[in-house]
């Protein structure tokens, strides 16, 4: 080592030179690559967060969360069955057309099977409904159209036609005209097709029409003996100690035998806020054991709204809690009908009924919307932070406290039912549900934040015995919420 | 202003001002050492950020066994040589058969600033200014010199010999301009 070496050392001690300014900023760049794409993150996480909540949305719009189920999916159940034209079925259609062709066939029709209608009843009655063999039968009468028929001008409407029908008072030639109208064959009506005359019985809906294609063809099997309704009687399997079930109904119609936790305790009326017309006399006692619970159920979705509170456990979790209100729908089906005056009307939901007046006929949807008010306790971890945008996986349990049930069968004259709760107890109406979720939140401020929520919760069973739920049913929902954030000093 | 210790300890929480003010600290004098392996500021502002990079990514690897400045240098030296490893490649080192020897005479260099010694070094080709500045003014020796940079150890002897010849006629001219301005 000479002394070149030793003097360039020297030269090089203590040497100081400043870089510029855009070394930092490369150095702060380097060290923080997440904000190098944030608008392209934000971008993606955003697009993928609004087509979730379009794809959440959808799904809730298509299972009817949002529209009113007291019309239309009756008639579209009706129509759709209506429409389902089986090859084999269509056959035995025509040779019993055929057959009812021939004096002697006709004298052999049931005309028995249409009954008087009630006279409270004002509009069209599809009663006895079995479509659990595929097929599907009504009767249909209304008095008023009892009163116009015989004055109804010869070009009938397929609607007009089925309205008119009645036992003992339908004149031969509406008769003929619907028997032509018969043997031309179901499946050629349709309601594009038809001819309206609106001055016969007033406005005429699609919602109408379709009804009277169903009606027409249900009364085409009725009269044809095509497929008759097969009513099993199962009194011996149910539980006939009516004073003993006074005391145990519950909100298990549809969900099996569940209680859903609001169970006990109600008295005979518990439904009988809104009974339907032809329901006077109508028991609803008695309980319903599980072996004759033949009922399906699924959820429609939820919704729900709320306030939160949530205490931070550090940058990534949260545990949090709050009041929410919700709303939940689930559809079920039911095969229940009770007799009421030589009536058979269906029951709406398995709550309660008069054991030796029920009988298990053709089944029909039944909708049911519960509204809670909901304190969940979670625990929330941040996976992704973009600025103000934060998207959560939420993971905890909650608390539902109902404070209303309705109850509607898909029927078009069956009314909405509402459930009483005035003689259920207080903790009765709770139900626990394990929760799961994906929560999106803007923070508006270090302390509050706006959330919009995708969940999943599974009811859990609770309680014993006639009280406790076999069932737990589980929705899909979104909700929306305000959040605030207790953050502890560190 | 922090000792080092606490600054590390921020940095290593990644509490941005901390890693500011350590920059700001250490930049300027780490800064000379990067422009002595770089042909030009801009090249060795991009050794520098680089290296910043990496000595923020590992200070939780800083033990404190040796000083924290040295142990910085070491980092910037070796961003250098990665800086450079792709012109050493395309410009081969030649080793000292085939490179003619001069015989040196003593260079004095204690006249001239930092900044002309710098220049001078930049002018040289990459793999002598990369052998002269590791061993001349970092103190490896040829054989380190040759397995950090895969090369023959003749081939860094050589390396630093043309290096010191190319130094002495740039030292030369810069000392006959410097005494041409002194005589006027």
């Amino acid at each position: 080592m000479g002394d070149f070496e030793k003097d360039l050392r020297d030269a090089f001690e203590g040497a100081e030179f400043a870089p510029s300014e855009q070394v930092w900023a490369g150095v702060e760049k380097g060290l923080r690559p997440r904000k190098k794409g944030i608008f392209f993150m934000w971008q993606t996480y955003g697009v993928a967060a609004t087509l979730l909540l379009v794809l959440s949305l959808g799904y809730l719009f298509r299972d009817q969360l949002f529209t009113d189920s007291s019309e239309g999916p009756a008639t579209r159940e009706l129509t759709q069955k209506e429409n389902d034209t089986d090859p084999k079925k269509t056959e035995e259609a025509k040779d019993a057309t055929e057959k009812k062709e021939s004096p002697a066939a006709d004298e052999a029709q049931p005309n028995d099977l249409v009954k008087e209608a009630d006279p409270n009843i004002k509009d069209l009655q599809a009663s006895n409904t079995e479509s659990s063999s595929g097929n599907t039968t009504s009767v249909l009468t209304t008095d008023n159209a009892a009163a116009t028929n015989s004055q109804a001008p010869a070009q009938l409407t397929t609607q007009t036609q089925a309205r008119a029908r009645v036992p003992g008072e339908s004149t031969n030639s509406s008769l003929d005209a619907q028997n032509q109208q018969e043997r031309e064959g179901i499946e050629e009506v349709s309601g594009e097709e038809l001819q309206i005359d609106p001055s016969f019985m007033g406005p005429l809906t699609l919602s109408d029409l379709k009804e009277s294609i169903a009606a027409i063809t249900n009364r085409w099997n009725h009269n044809n003996l095509v497929e008759p309704m097969e009513i099993t009687t199962h009194e011996g399997d149910l539980p006939v100690d009516n004073a003993a079930s006074d005391q145990n109904t519950s909100l298990n119609g549809s969900f099996g035998n569940s209680a859903f936790n609001v169970n006990s305790l109600f008295s005979s009326n518990d439904l009988a806020e809104s009974t339907p017309v032809g329901f006077e006399d109508n028991r609803f006692v008695g309980n319903l054991t599980a072996d004759s619970a033949e009922d399906t159920q699924s959820d429609l979705g939820s919704i729900s709204v709320g306030y939160g509170v949530g205490l931070s456990l550090g940058d990534k979790w949260v545990l949090k809690t709050g009041l929410r209100y919700s709303k939940y729908r689930f559809m079920g089906t039911s095969i229940d009908y009770s007799i009421e005056n030589g009536e058979q009307l269906p029951i709406y939901t398995r709550v309660a009924f008069d054991a030796t007046n029920v009988e298990f006929a053709g089944e029909y949807n039944i909708t049911n919307t519960l509204h809670s008010l909901s304190i969940p306790a979670q625990f929330g971890w941040k996976f992704i932070n973009l600025g103000r945008f934060g998207t959560w996986l939420n993971i905890g349990i909650a608390a539902d406290y109902l404070v209303s049930h309705t109850i509607k069968g898909d029927l078009n004259f069956l009314e909405k039912r509402s459930v009483d709760f005035s003689e259920s107890g207080f903790i009765n109406r709770f139900n626990f549900n394990a929760l799961t979720g994906l929560e999106f939140t803007y923070e508006l401020n270090e302390k509050f934040a706006l959330s919009g929520e995708v969940f999943f919760r599974q009811f859990i069973p609770v309680g014993t015995g006639e009280t406790s739920s076999t069932i737990s049913p589980s929705v899909l929902g979104f909700g929306l919420g305000l959040n605030y954030y207790l953050k502890p000093k560190k | 202003m922090f000792q080092d210790e606490e600054l590390i300890k921020r940095c290593i929480e990644e509490e941005a001002k901390a890693q500011r003010e350590l920059y700001e600290r250490y930049a300027a004098r780490l800064m000379p050492m990067a422009m002595r392996y770089a042909r030009s500021q801009a090249d060795a502002e991009d050794i520098l950020q680089d290296a910043f990079i990496k000595i923020f990514r590992s200070l939780k690897s800083f033990r404190g066994e040796s000083q924290f400045l040295t142990w910085m240098k070491r980092i910037v030296i070796n961003t250098s040589i990665n800086h450079n490893r792709k012109k050493l490649y395309q410009e081969p080192m030649l080793d000292i058969e085939k490179t003619p020897l001069h015989v040196e005479q003593e260079l004095i260099i204690s006249q001239f600033h930092f900044t002309e010694l710098l220049a001078m070094i930049q002018k040289l080709p990459v793999g002598c200014r990369t052998v002269f500045n590791m061993f001349a003014i970092e103190g490896y020796s040829h054989k380190e010199i040759a397995e950090q940079l895969e090369i023959s150890e003749g081939t860094s002897k050589s390396q630093y010999s043309r290096a010191r010849a190319l130094m002495k006629v740039m030292v030369t001219e810069a000392s006959e301009v410097v005494q041409s301005r002194m005589t006027i």
